[in-house]
């Protein structure tokens, strides 16, 4: 099975290849087991008619669309492990020549995995924004903890005022008439909320409970409801109950309550330090980010339109995945918002192109860097995984082994390991800072870097993905 | 109405027949007046093979009815013709003890045996 490769622009690999007579006999012997059960010939039971017999009546042919794929198939695998090649598109197959007796000889058009070129990539420099923690961000946390445990207490001796909740009834009536929607019974309204139309809340305030009156009132012009808009209509209003929100007090005994903690001071601090922690989380998360970004851009690769389309397929099945976890098939809530499947498509071109880079350069650096996963990483990486599906990490393992899937966990291992090497390698800049160093260092950077036309067009590419 | 092509008629095609060709046994439709003797002369001319036994069978027609009409299948006879597998080239041991030596060679199967006779 001799093949030769051939090499063409955009990362196109031609391979011809020539299967032997005598492979390509065996495979028209499996093609004719495979297919015996569907010959029908006078004379035989289905499945017994002898080889010679049916390739006399039916024609060779009907042998051919079986034999290739078992002649071809291993012939494409052998040819792609003799030229170390990497395809990342399904094969283009063009048959050449076919016969019993000279084999088959074709040709397979293929994409195969660009060559990344790296740029430097240990030591880039990346913006590293900080997020610090306010006081007042402490604040707000304890004020939503604080709203979230208010109690609702009944009015006694006021009127009703700005935010107190008012448990009404009420009737709208347009010309002596009730309208749709205009009637409500035992309805608590927040005044101030502004869930019915202006003037209405205003109107309660300064009330008291068991009053009942009527409420002349007009509908906004811009009203939804066309027979309504800019109407004059009258409620009849009765107020049942009148409350009001106490916040609890911001004490000792308020942290008690909430947390597990004995003082307020103890309880802030833990809120603070809960702030923080995520704070430092999100920072990591966007140097990292950058310090990718940088990496990527530095490397000059030549991504193939077919990875780019493989990368939208996934994006675009991920998506309708979650869109049915929902409830809603994709198709319909791009109708929603006025999309079809192709501009949606179109849409992710960018970001897939982003992924598609970014995978390709974290993949040639955790080569050249020989970096592998551990048999003791794979273990802890399926643990974490376990824990977040809520499984045993045993129950996880004995399902993902089996299909092979492992290497997916490894492939997973050694990104986050590439990534680790690569942030912590990598110069943290400060992000006001980052004007004025980088206006004095570029220069000699990116000298170091690439050579210049690359860097210029990895710039560019930066500010794509930016955006 | 004694050439060779007006005694075999079809070979007969099925799976029990091409079982038994691949011992030397062919199983031919001949004319229903052939007589052994003429079906092994013909298959001998036909097929270059030398013919060991001759087996015949006569099959009558079915009847068959068309609506009202009622009318009997022609009848058939069939022939299953043995070959010598290993024929020595050249000489047999003819009547009498004398050698004979056969004037051509022989074949072995019946290669033509199959679709399209």
């Amino acid at each position: 099975m001799a093949s030769v490769m051939e090499k063409k622009e955009n990362n196109v690999v031609v391979l011809t290849i020539d299967v032997t007579p005598e492979a390509f006999a065996d495979a028209l012997q499996r093609s004719f087991k495979k297919n015996a059960g569907k010959f029908n010939i006078p004379g035989f039971r289905k499945g017994k008619a002898p080889m010679h017999l049916v390739t006399k009546y039916y024609g060779e042919g009907v042998l051919y669309d079986d034999a290739i794929d078992f002649a071809a198939n291993p012939a494409y695998i052998a040819a792609i492990a003799e030229h170390k090649i990497n395809p990342v598109s399904r094969p283009d197959l063009d048959i050449q020549s076919i016969s019993r007796e000279q084999g088959i000889t074709f040709t397979v058009e293929v994409t195969v995995k660009p060559e990344v070129v790296l740029g430097d990539y240990l030591g880039v420099q990346a913006e590293s924004p900080e997020f610090p923690v306010s006081e007042e961000d402490v604040d707000r946390d304890l004020t939503r903890v604080q709203e979230r445990n208010a109690r609702l207490l009944p009015v006694e001796g006021r009127g009703i005022e700005d935010g107190d909740t008012a448990n009404i009834d009420y009737e709208g009536f347009n010309d002596g008439v009730p309208f749709d929607g205009g009637k409500g019974a035992s309805y608590d309204l927040k005044i101030g909320s502004g869930t019915f139309i202006p003037g209405f809340e205003d109107a309660l305030i300064g009330k008291n409970a068991g009053e009942s009156f009527e409420l002349p009132i007009s509908f906004p012009a811009d009203y939804a409801g066309k027979e309504l808009a800019g109407q004059d209509v009258i409620f009849n209003v009765t107020i049942n109950e009148v409350k009001f929100r106490e916040l609890p007090k911001l004490d000792d005994e308020f942290a008690k309550d909430v947390s597990e903690f004995d003082t307020l001071d103890a309880y802030k601090a833990s809120l603070r330090a809960k702030l923080e922690e995520s704070a430092a989380n999100r920072a990591k998360g966007v140097f990292e980010d950058n310090v990718i970004k940088a990496v990527v851009a530095n490397a000059s690769i030549d991504v193939p339109a077919v990875m780019i389309e493989s990368e939208i397929d996934q994006m675009v099945n991920e998506q309708s995945q979650q869109m049915r976890y929902q409830g809603i098939e994709l198709e319909q809530y791009l109708g929603y918002i006025g999309q079809t499947v192709e501009t949606f498509r179109e849409q992710l071109k960018e970001s897939a192109e982003v992924r598609v880079r970014t995978n390709l350069v974290l993949e040639a650096i955790s080569a050249t860097e020989a970096l592998t996963a551990t048999e003791y990483e794979i273990d802890e990486e399926i643990a974490r995984m376990a824990v977040s599906y809520g499984m045993t990490a045993e129950d996880l393992k004995s399902r993902i082994a089996p299909g092979g899937e492992n290497s997916l966990v490894a492939d997973n291992v050694v990104r986050n390991k590439t990534i680790a090497l690569l942030t912590e390698k990598a110069i943290k800049v400060a992000v006001a800072a980052e004007d004025e160093e980088s206006a004095k260092k570029p220069a000699k950077a990116k000298a170091k870097i690439a050579p210049k036309k690359k860097a210029e067009k990895a710039e560019a590419e930066v500010t794509e993905t930016a955006e | 109405m004694s050439a060779a092509h007006d005694i075999i008629k079809r070979p007969i095609i099925t799976e029990k027949s091409t079982a038994d060709a691949a011992i030397g046994k062919y199983t031919f439709e001949v004319a229903t007046h052939a007589t052994k003797t003429q079906v092994r002369q013909a298959v001998e001319q036909l097929f270059s093979v030398k013919v060991v036994k001759v087996n015949t069978t006569n099959y009558d027609g079915k009847i068959k009815r068309q609506g009202v009409h009622i009318g009997p299948r022609n009848d058939w006879k069939k022939a299953v013709v043995t070959i010598d597998t290993e024929p020595k080239a050249g000489s047999y041991l003819q009547k009498g003890g004398k050698t004979a030596t056969a004037p051509r060679k022989f074949k072995n199967t019946i290669e033509e045996f199959g679709f399209g006779q």
